[in-house]
C-alpha cells in the first residue's frame, strides 16, 4: 500500500514538473506580451521612486536638494568664481552650472535644479531601451535588470541627487543608444557623450571601455564567426538535403544581420555590405581608442580623479549595504540573487565582462567607496541573470517557485522603500540652512556690513563644523570652512577629526583626569593656526562625538561663547587672545 | 501494544526528564538571563502582546526579539497550575528531552534501526552541553525546531511526499518566529545542494528549490522583522552588540578538551569517523546534508557568529545522530569479520550469548557514564544567583520608589527588571543599545574607582538612585566595598549576608 502511495507521489511531482515547464513558458510569454511597453513601466517605477523621496522629503520640511555631493558642484562654482581654481578643474556638470548661471541667478537654479537627476533617470531608461531594441537584445531579461537598478539604492541616491554619476549614466545611455544606431551620422555622434564622461572620472571610462570592447566583438567579431559556423553547417546539409532553395533563403536572411544585430538594407551588395562593416567597425574602434588616449590625458593633464570624490568616510563594510544602514550602497536582497545569479551564469560567456567589472569595482571601492554605483549595476545585472534562471527552470515544486518569485518582488520593493523613507533624514535640514543663514546675518549685523561687502569681509574666517556640513556651509554661505573646497585632497584630514583625534591620543597617554588639563594647549593653538571664528553644532555632530570627548566637552572654557541655541543646533564663537 | 523498543525509548526519555528535574530543582533560581525571558513571558500572559518598548532595561529603551518562544511559554504558563518560575523550569527540561525524541525518529529514518536510533536518544538526552538545567530560554526550542525542520527536510527528500514539504515549512516558519539560528539550516541546506553538485551527486527533488525559497523567505523575514536593529546596528546585529570587554565570555577561544566534555568523547570520535566515511568513501544524502549542517555549524564558530554554547548544542545533537549510522557500520563491519561466523557455529552450541547484547550493554554502561558525569557537572556548574541576592532584590521591590534606577552588574541588570520592576542601567540584552561600551566602562569605573567625585558624576549622568552591592559582584570585582562610600552622599539602607544596597544622595553641581 505504502510503495503504491509512494509512486503514486513522485508520479504526481513528475505531472507537476511536466506541468511546470509549460506555465513557466507561458509565464514567460505572458510577461512579453504585457510588457510592449516595458519602457514606460520601467519609467513609471521610476518616477514614482524618485518623486516619493521629494515627497517624503518636502512633507518632513527639509529642502529637496540634498547630500554633500549636490551642494559641492555649487561650491566648486563658487570657487572658480571667486577665482580660487581654474575653469577646466570644474567637471562637465559644474560647467554646466556655471554656464546657467550666466543666464539665470543661482539660488533659482539651486531651488530647481533637483528636477534635472530625475529626468536625467528618465531620459536614461528611455535611451537603454531604445539600445536594448536597436541590439534586439533579450527584452525581457534588459526589462528586469533595469527593474532591479532602478530599485537599487545608489541608483535612488544618485538620481535624486545632484550627482556626477546620474550624468554618466545618462551620457552612456544616450551614447550607446546612438552608436547602435544604424545612420553613420549618429553613429559618430556618440563619439561626444563618451568622451565627455572621461572629463568626471576615471573608473566610468574605463568601465564604459570595457562596454565598448564587448559591444564591439559581440557586434562585429561574434556574428562573423557565429555566420560561419552556420554557414558550414548549412553546406554539410547542402551534400545531404534535397531542399537547398529553403536553405539559401534562410542564410540570406542570416547574411542580412549584421554587426550590430540588426537588419541592414534588405538587397544589399557585396560591397555595400562590405563598406557598411568597416564603417561600423570603425565607429568603435575609434571610440575605444579615443576613450585610451583621454583616460590617460585627462588623468595626466587635468587631474581627472580615478573615482568621484567621496563625501563619506570609506568603510568597505560599513557602506556596502543599504539595509545594514549604508549611506548609499546595495540592497541586502540584491546582493543575495546576484551572488546566486553568480553561481547560476556561471556556464554562460557574456558573464565575463561581469565578472571583471565586478572586481575593478571592488577594487576600486575599496579605495572610494563612490564605486559602489558600479558595483550596483553589475549586481544589477548578475540578480536580473537569477531571476531569469528562476522563470526558466523546471521547477518539481510549483509552489516553491511562485513563493520565491513574490519573494523577490516583496523583498526588493520593501528594501527600496525603507531606503526612501531614510533618504528624508539625510542632511542638510531646513534647520541646518537656518542657522547658516542666522549667523551671516549675525556677522553682518556684528560688523556693520552690506550684502555686497559681506563676501569679502568674510573671506578667510572660517566656520567649524563636520566635513559632512562643510559643503552646503561654502555652498550657501560667504564663511570658508575646513577643509577648503580647494583642498579636497585632504578631506581626510579635516581639522574636526584633527582636533578631536588630538585629544583622544592624549587623553589615552595622559590618563582620563588629566585630559581636562591638557586640552588648551593642543586645541586653542589650532583653533587660531586656522583662524576658527565660530563653530557650528548639530545633534548629528553631537551623536557622532560623545558630549564627553574631545571638541564638544572644550566648550565648556570660557574663552567659547554660546551665541545661537534652537533645537539643539548651536554657534559658538572662539574668541581670539 | 507498544514494541519493547518504544518501551525502551520512552523509560529513556521519562528517566532524562527525571534526572534534569531533580537537578533542576536541586538547585534554586534561574540562570541570570532566564529573568529577561521569563518577563516577557510574564508580560505576554497579561497583555498577550509582546513589548518591543522595554521601560526597565538599560532604563528605558526599544529592542525587538522573536517571540514564538515566548507565547508558546505564555501558552504552557498558562496550563501548567504552578508559579512561573518552576513552570519555566519544567518547560525548559521538557524541551530538551523533546529533543530526544526528534533525534530518534531523524536516526530511525537515516539507518532504519531503532537500537542505533535508541542510542542517538540516549546521548542526545544526556548531552552535557544541554544541561542548562535552570535555563529559560529559546535555546531549547530553537533546538527543537531545528531538528525537527531538518527531520521534515531528510523525509521529503527521501520520500518526496508533499505532506513533508508543507510540514517541513510549517516547522521552519515557526523556527524563523524563535531565532535567527534558522540561518544555519538554510546555510547547511545550501551548502549540501553546492557540495552534491559539485560531487556530481544526484539532487533529491526539491533540495534546490526548497534550499533557496527558504534563503529568500529567511532573508525577507530578517529583514522585515529586524529592519530598524539592521540600520541601527549595522554588521554588528550578528554579534548582537555584545561589547568588547565581555565578547570573550560569548566566544571563548576553542578548547578540545572543553569540547569532547560538552559533546561527550564517544560521540565526537564517532562522529570524526563517519564524516571521513560519508565525505571520501560511503554516499548517503541524508547524512551529507547533517555534515553540510555541522560544517557550517563550525564555519560559523570559527568566525564567532554564534556562541560558544549554541555551537556546542548543534554539535552534539548533530553527533548524537551520526552515532546510529556509525552503530550499524560497526554492525556491519562485524558481520564481514570472521569472529561473527564463530557466534553463529556458537548459537548452535547455545554457549554465547549475541555480539549484540553484548555491544548494546557495553555500550550503554560506557554512555551512560562518560555523559553523565559532565552533565551533572556541568549542571551544577551553571551561573545562578543565590536565594540571598534574589531576596535582596525583592527587598528594593518593597522599599525603592517607583520608576527609580538601580545599579547592579551587568548580569544583575535582569533580576532589577525581574525582581524589583526598576530600571537597570545595564543587563545582558546589549541590542541596539548606542553606548554600551560607555556603559560597561562606567559600570566597572562605579565598582572599583577610589574617587567618590567620579562615581557620582557617574551615578549622576545615569540618574541612579540605588546602589547594590552582592557577593558575586564582590568576588567579580575583587573588592570588600565601595571604596568611594561616605556617609554624606551612599546611605546603607539594607544588609543581606554581604549583600547590600546604598542610596545615592549627592549631585555633581
Amino acid at each position: 500500500m505504502n510503495k503504491n502511495k509512494d509512486k503514486n507521489d513522485l508520479k504526481k511531482v513528475s505531472n507537476v514538473k511536466k506541468d511546470n515547464h509549460i506555465s513557466s513558458s507561458n509565464l514567460k510569454s505572458n510577461i512579453t506580451k504585457s510588457l510592449k511597453y516595458d519602457w514606460v513601466v520601467l519609467m513609471l517605477i521610476a518616477l514614482i521612486l524618485l518623486s516619493s523621496v521629494f515627497i517624503v522629503r518636502n512633507y518632513s520640511g527639509n529642502p529637496l536638494l540634498y547630500q554633500a555631493e549636490s551642494y559641492s558642484h555649487f561650491s566648486a562654482v563658487k570657487s572658480y568664481t571667486n577665482l580660487d581654481i581654474h575653469f577646466w578643474e570644474l567637471n562637465p556638470l559644474e560647467m554646466g552650472v556655471y554656464l546657467l548661471s550666466l543666464l539665470v541667478n543661482v539660488s533659482l537654479i539651486r531651488n530647481y535644479i533637483f528636477l534635472l537627476s530625475p529626468l536625467l533617470a528618465l531620459g536614461s531608461i528611455l535611451l537603454f531601451m531604445k539600445f536594448v531594441e536597436n541590439l534586439k537584445l533579450d527584452r525581457f531579461k534588459s526589462f528586469i535588470f533595469i527593474f532591479i537598478l532602478i530599485l537599487t539604492p545608489s541608483f535612488t541616491l544618485n538620481f535624486s541627487t545632484l550627482s556626477n554619476y546620474s550624468i554618466i549614466i545618462f551620457l552612456a545611455s544616450l551614447g550607446l543608444c546612438l552608436l547602435s544606431l544604424k545612420n553613420i551620422f549618429w553613429k559618430y555622434l556618440s563619439i561626444i557623450p563618451f568622451c565627455i564622461i572621461t572629463l568626471f572620472e576615471g573608473l566610468s571610462t574605463f568601465l564604459m571601455l570595457g562596454v565598448l570592447i564587448a559591444y564591439y566583438f559581440q557586434s562585429n567579431l561574434f556574428p562573423i564567426i557565429r555566420s560561419k559556423l552556420k554557414n558550414d553547417q548549412r553546406n554539410i546539409r547542402k551534400d545531404t538535403n534535397t531542399k537547398s532553395n529553403k536553405i539559401n533563403k534562410n542564410s540570406q536572411i542570416d547574411k542580412k544581420s549584421n554587426q550590430d544585430g540588426t537588419v541592414k538594407n534588405k538587397n544589399p551588395t557585396f560591397l555595400s555590405k562590405i563598406v557598411d562593416e568597416l564603417i561600423s567597425f570603425e565607429v568603435t574602434k575609434l571610440i575605444i581608442f579615443l576613450l585610451l588616449i583621454l583616460l590617460f590625458a585627462n588623468k595626466l593633464f587635468l587631474g581627472t580623479n580615478w573615482v568621484t570624490e567621496s563625501f563619506i568616510s570609506d568603510l568597505f563594510f560599513s557602506n556596502f549595504i543599504s539595509d545594514l544602514g549604508a549611506f548609499s550602497g546595495i540592497s541586502i536582497f540584491v546582493l543575495f540573487l546576484a551572488l546566486l545569479g553568480l553561481f547560476s551564469s556561471w556556464k554562460q560567456k557574456g558573464s565575463l565582462i561581469g565578472y571583471v567589472g565586478l572586481t575593478i569595482s571592488l577594487i576600486s571601492y575599496y579605495f572610494n567607496n563612490n564605486a559602489i554605483i558600479f558595483i550596483g549595476l553589475i549586481m544589477a545585472y548578475f540578480a536580473s541573470d537569477f531571476i531569469q534562471w528562476v522563470i526558466d527552470r523546471k521547477w518539481s515544486l510549483n509552489e516553491a517557485k511562485n513563493f520565491t518569485l513574490l519573494l523577490i518582488f516583496l523583498g526588493l520593493l520593501f528594501s527600496s522603500v525603507s531606503y526612501v523613507e531614510r533618504l528624508s533624514d539625510y542632511s542638510p535640514y531646513q534647520e541646518n540652512l537656518d542657522t547658516i543663514s542666522w549667523l551671516e546675518d549675525y556677522f553682518s549685523n556684528e560688523n556693520n556690513l552690506t550684502e555686497n561687502s559681506l563676501d569679502y569681509e568674510t573671506n578667510g574666517v572660517v566656520l567649524l563644523s563636520s566635513p559632512e556640513n562643510s559643503q552646503y556651509i561654502s555652498a550657501l554661505s560667504s564663511f570658508s570652512t575646513f577643509p577648503d573646497i580647494s583642498d579636497l585632497e585632504n578631506h581626510d584630514l579635516d581639522l574636526w577629526h584633527k582636533v578631536n583625534m588630538q585629544l583622544e591620543r592624549d587623553s589615552y597617554i595622559e590618563g582620563k583626569e588629566v585630559f581636562s588639563l591638557t586640552y588648551p594647549s593642543v586645541l586653542f593653538p589650532l583653533l587660531e593656526e586656522y583662524n576658527v571664528k565660530y563653530i557650528y553644532v548639530d545633534p548629528q555632530l553631537r551623536v557622532e562625538f560623545y558630549n564627553k570627548k574631545g571638541l564638544l566637552f572644550a566648550l565648556r572654557n570660557e574663552r567659547f561663547k554660546l551665541i545661537h541655541s534652537q533645537n539643539e543646533h548651536e554657534i559658538w564663537e572662539f574668541k581670539n587672545e | 501494544m507498544l514494541s519493547r523498543k518504544k518501551i525502551l525509548l520512552i523509560v529513556i526519555l521519562f528517566l532524562a526528564l527525571a534526572v534534569r528535574l531533580f537537578l533542576a530543582f536541586n538547585t534554586p533560581n534561574l540562570t541570570y538571563e532566564s529573568y529577561y525571558h521569563l518577563r516577557h513571558t510574564e508580560n505576554i500572559m497579561e497583555n498577550f502582546l509582546p513589548s518591543f518598548e522595554d521601560d526597565l532595561s538599560y532604563g528605558g529603551r526599544y529592542l525587538k526579539f522573536l517571540p514564538f518562544f515566548h507565547y508558546f511559554s505564555a501558552a504552557l504558563m498558562f496550563i501548567i497550575p504552578l508559579s512561573n518560575e518552576i513552570a519555566a523550569k519544567i518547560i525548559n527540561n521538557l524541551l530538551f528531552v523533546l529533543i530526544g525524541l526528534v533525534v530518534y525518529f531523524t536516526a530511525k529514518r537515516i539507518t532504519k534501526n531503532e537500537n542505533a536510533a535508541l542510542f542517538s536518544t540516549l546521548i542526545a538526552v544526556l548531552l552535557p552541553v544541554s544541561y542548562l538545567t535552570n535555563y529559560f530560554g529559546p535555546l531549547p526550542l530553537t533546538l527543537l525546531l531545528f531538528f525537527l525542520s531538518m527531520f521534515f527536510f531528510i523525509n521529503f527528500n527521501s520520500i518526496s511526499k508533499r505532506k513533508e514539504m508543507y510540514w517541513f515549512l510549517i516547522t521552519l516558519f515557526l523556527l524563523f518566529l524563535t531565532s535567527s539560528l534558522a540561518g544555519l539550516l538554510i546555510l547547511g541546506i545550501l551548502f549540501y545542494v553546492l557540495l552534491s553538485k559539485i560531487e556530481e551527486k544526484r539532487l533529491g527533488t526539491g533540495d534546490l528549490e526548497l534550499g533557496i525559497s527558504s534563503l529568500l523567505f529567511f532573508l525577507w523575514w530578517e529583514f522585515i522583522f529586524f529592519k530598524e536593529t539592521l540600520l541601527s546596528s549595522g554588521i554588528s546585529f550578528i554579534w548582537q552588540n555584545i561589547p568588547s570587554q565581555l565578547i570573550s565570555q560569548y566566544y571563548p577561544e576553542f578548547n578540545i578538551i572543553q569540547t569532547l566534555i560538552l559533546v561527550g568523547f564517544i560521540p565526537f570520535i564517532a562522529g570524526l569517523y563517519l564524516i571521513y566515511n560519508s565525505l571520501f568513501k560511503e554516499r548517503n544524502r541524508s547524512i551529507l546534508l547533517i555534515i553540510c549542517v555541522a560544517i557550517i555549524n563550525g564555519i560559523l564558530a570559527w568566525f564567532e557568529l554564534i556562541p560558544f554554547l549554541t555551537t556546542m548544542s548543534f554539535l552534539g545533537i548533530i553527533l548524537a545522530i551520526l552515532f546510529a549510522p556509525f552503530y550499524q557500520s560497526l554492525l556491519e563491519f562485524y558481520n564481514k569479520t570472521k569472529v561473527s561466523n564463530i557466534e553463529v557455529k556458537a548459537k548452535k552450541i547455545k554457549k554465547f550469548v549475541k555480539f549484540n547484547n553484548y555491544l548494546n550493554l557495553t555500550l550503554s554502561i560506557v554512555l551512560i557514564i562518560s555523559l553523565l558525569i559532565p552533565a551533572v557537572m556541568f549542571a551544577y556548574g551553571q551561573e545562578i544567583p543565590s536565594s540571598a541576592e534574589v531576596e535582596t532584590f525583592q527587598w528594593l521591590k518593597e522599599n525603592s520608589a517607583e520608576g527609580s534606577v538601580i545599579f547592579g552588574n551587568v548580569e544583575e541588570g535582569n533580576l532589577i527588571s525581574y525582581y524589583s520592576e526598576r530600571k537597570n542601567i545595564m543587563d545582558l540584552e546589549f541590542g541596539m543599545v548606542e553606548d554600551v561600551e560607555q556603559r560597561v566602562e562606567d559600570l566597572k569605573s562605579l565598582y572599583i574607582t577610589n574617587f567618590q567625585t567620579l562615581a557620582i558624576g557617574i551615578a549622576n549622568d545615569y540618574s541612579v538612585d540605588y546602589l547594590v552591592l552582592t557577593n558575586s559582584a564582590r568576588e567579580e570585582y575583587d573588592i570588600d566595598n565601595f571604596n568611594y562610600l561616605s556617609a554624606g552622599c551612599f546611605e546603607l539602607l539594607y544588609n543581606n549576608e554581604e549583600n547590600k544596597v546604598y542610596k545615592s544622595k549627592c549631585t555633581l553641581s
